[in-house]
């Protein structure tokens, strides 16, 4: 299975959008872990694309491309904005890994924590993360 | 949201999903019921079924106003995926989780809170 979604830019669309996504990707699931994961991300990745890449504004969206079989489910995420500076998805050098008590900086380590893949393309300017179901992540590791 | 003060200790009962979208009026909620008097907060998570980075971002948010009054942060009562969550998160490395409300009154009245 294969989709593209196109996300307003306002919150109760982007939750909505999750929601439908995990129904989708539900019948995947091998274990109660593969949903969380899956919800985390979904949630890191699109809050991240609405609030820094977006910077909230309503008239700009989010797009989602998703593929999913037996094995795995895979998730392209890209906003608007200026891209993700590379340097930020390399373990360790988020503000929350640097400093535990940071307040900002925590969404993209939580998905490297999580997810199975995960890796910037388009200069920056999209987020793909995948799962293997059943599998925890390695990638902190 | 219910919020119930037991001594110096504010217990917050939060419902639901905390993430991006309502994590700054929670945050603000608490904040508004820290008056000077409060030393512990104990955030009972059994009605919270999932908690994103930027709700994570409101316990540090407590923990740094509490430390410095030589209080403390703790939570109790987590559902498995949020208990997922604050392993991702590493908020399990920094702040007390207790099986029940009970075990996490007991330690904080242990701690004079």
């Amino acid at each position: 299975m294969k989709g593209i979604e196109r996300i307003p830019g306002n919150i109760r669309a982007i939750r909505e959008a999750i929601s439908e996504l995990l129904d989708v990707f539900s019948p995947f699931f091998q274990d109660a872990s593969d949903a969380i994961r899956v919800k985390i991300c979904l949630f890191e990745a699109l809050a991240n694309a609405f609030i820094h890449g977006n910077a909230q504004d309503p008239q700009k969206r989010i797009r989602v491309r998703w593929e999913a079989d037996g094995g795995h489910g895979d998730f392209w995420v890209s906003d608007e904005g200026p891209g993700i500076p590379p340097d930020l998805l390399q373990p360790g050098n988020s503000a929350a890994e640097k400093e535990i008590l940071s307040e900002n900086g925590r969404g993209l380590s939580m998905i490297r924590k999580t997810a199975n893949r995960l890796e910037l393309l388009q200069d920056g300017k999209e987020l793909f993360f995948g799962f293997d179901w059943g599998k925890t992540s390695d990638l902190d590791r | 949201m219910q919020v119930e003060k037991n001594g110096n200790t504010l217990i917050v009962l939060p419902t639901g999903e905390i993430d991006f979208g309502n994590s700054h009026q929670l945050k603000d909620a608490i904040k508004e019921r820290l008056d000077a008097s409060i030393q512990g907060v104990l955030m009972d998570l059994s009605r919270v079924s999932f908690i994103d980075s930027t709700g994570a971002a409101v316990f540090i948010s407590l923990i740094k106003i509490l430390t410095p009054r030589k209080g403390e942060l703790v939570a109790c009562s987590l559902q498995e995926d949020v208990r997922f969550v604050f392993s991702a998160s590493r908020l399990d490395s920094i702040l007390q989780i207790f099986p029940s409300r009970q075990q996490a009154l007991e330690y904080l009245k242990a701690r004079d809170m």
